[in-house]
């Protein structure tokens, strides 16, 4: 973990990306009981606005001359599967932007805020999101506060009130 | 006799708040060996999905994997991990 983590700030050095946020399972678990995840998930922003379909190819391109494999929608970065996502609405853009940052062991990194990684597991709304974003609430320190104003911004509240009831 | 066994209730279901809130509070290395023990168990439950896709965190939280080789490093051999 602490490898794929120092590959990806790399990542950021050489200007590949020009932004990220460790999201979804591992971000998650930052603030509450582990879940089980597979993967490592993370928000990025490139540094200039993607005109074409693939907006990846860079990285994948990169991973070709770095000499790690890819596996669908994966690239396999020390051992570890990465699946980059890159932001796609205004809320991802604002969670990357206000990413807090963290260490694991000596490394240091961003993770999307636990009042983002809430509101995100809202929009998305699958049922394990649900589960997640029920947890989270009752054991992640939240900034209800924070909270209220990016689910309004958002529209999220109905959704957020539906899942309070439950 | 039923008031004793709704709050022996609630004394279990409370412990059980307070095991979860316990929990998510521990180091991340140690919540990063429980995701590992929680991708075997659902390993051992389901091989088949996961067999092409697996990632075996060790103790230490050092991921390894099982079905592919380990990529040449981007930034050199010689080059000084932090840790090490």
């Amino acid at each position: 973990m602490e490898k794929t983590l120092a590959v990806i700030n790399y990542l950021k050095e050489q200007g590949i990306i020009r932004d990220f946020a460790v999201c979804r399972g591992m971000a998650a678990m930052f603030y509450m009981e582990p879940v089980l995840t597979y993967d490592l998930d993370v928000f990025c922003v490139f540094g200039e606005e993607p005109k074409r379909l693939d907006i990846l190819s860079p990285l994948y391109k990169w991973a070709n001359r770095a000499g790690y494999k890819t596996f669908k929608e994966h690239l396999m970065i020390e051992g570890l599967p990465v699946q980059f996502i890159p932001v796609y609405n205004d809320l991802i853009r604002e969670s990357v932007e206000t990413a807090v940052k963290k260490k694991v062991g000596l490394v240091k990194t961003r993770v999307v805020a636990p009042e983002y990684l809430v509101a995100i597991m809202l929009q998305t709304y699958r049922k394990k999101d649900l589960i997640n974003a029920g947890k989270m609430m009752n054991e992640a320190k939240l900034n209800t506060r924070l909270l209220s104003g990016i689910l309004k911004k958002h529209g999220l509240q109905a959704k957020f009130n539906a899942i309070r009831g439950l | 006799m039923k008031n004793a066994n709704y709050s022996d209730m609630r004394r279990i279901f409370a412990g059980k708040k307070e095991f979860h809130k316990a929990v998510a509070n521990l180091p991340i290395k140690e919540k990063l060996r429980i995701v590992a023990a929680l991708q075997r168990i659902d390993y051992s439950i389901k091989p088949e999905k996961w067999k092409r896709l697996m990632m075996w965190p060790s103790v230490n939280g050092q991921a390894s994997v099982t079905s592919f080789q380990r990529p040449k490093s981007p930034v050199g051999e010689g080059h000084q991990w932090p840790g090490q």
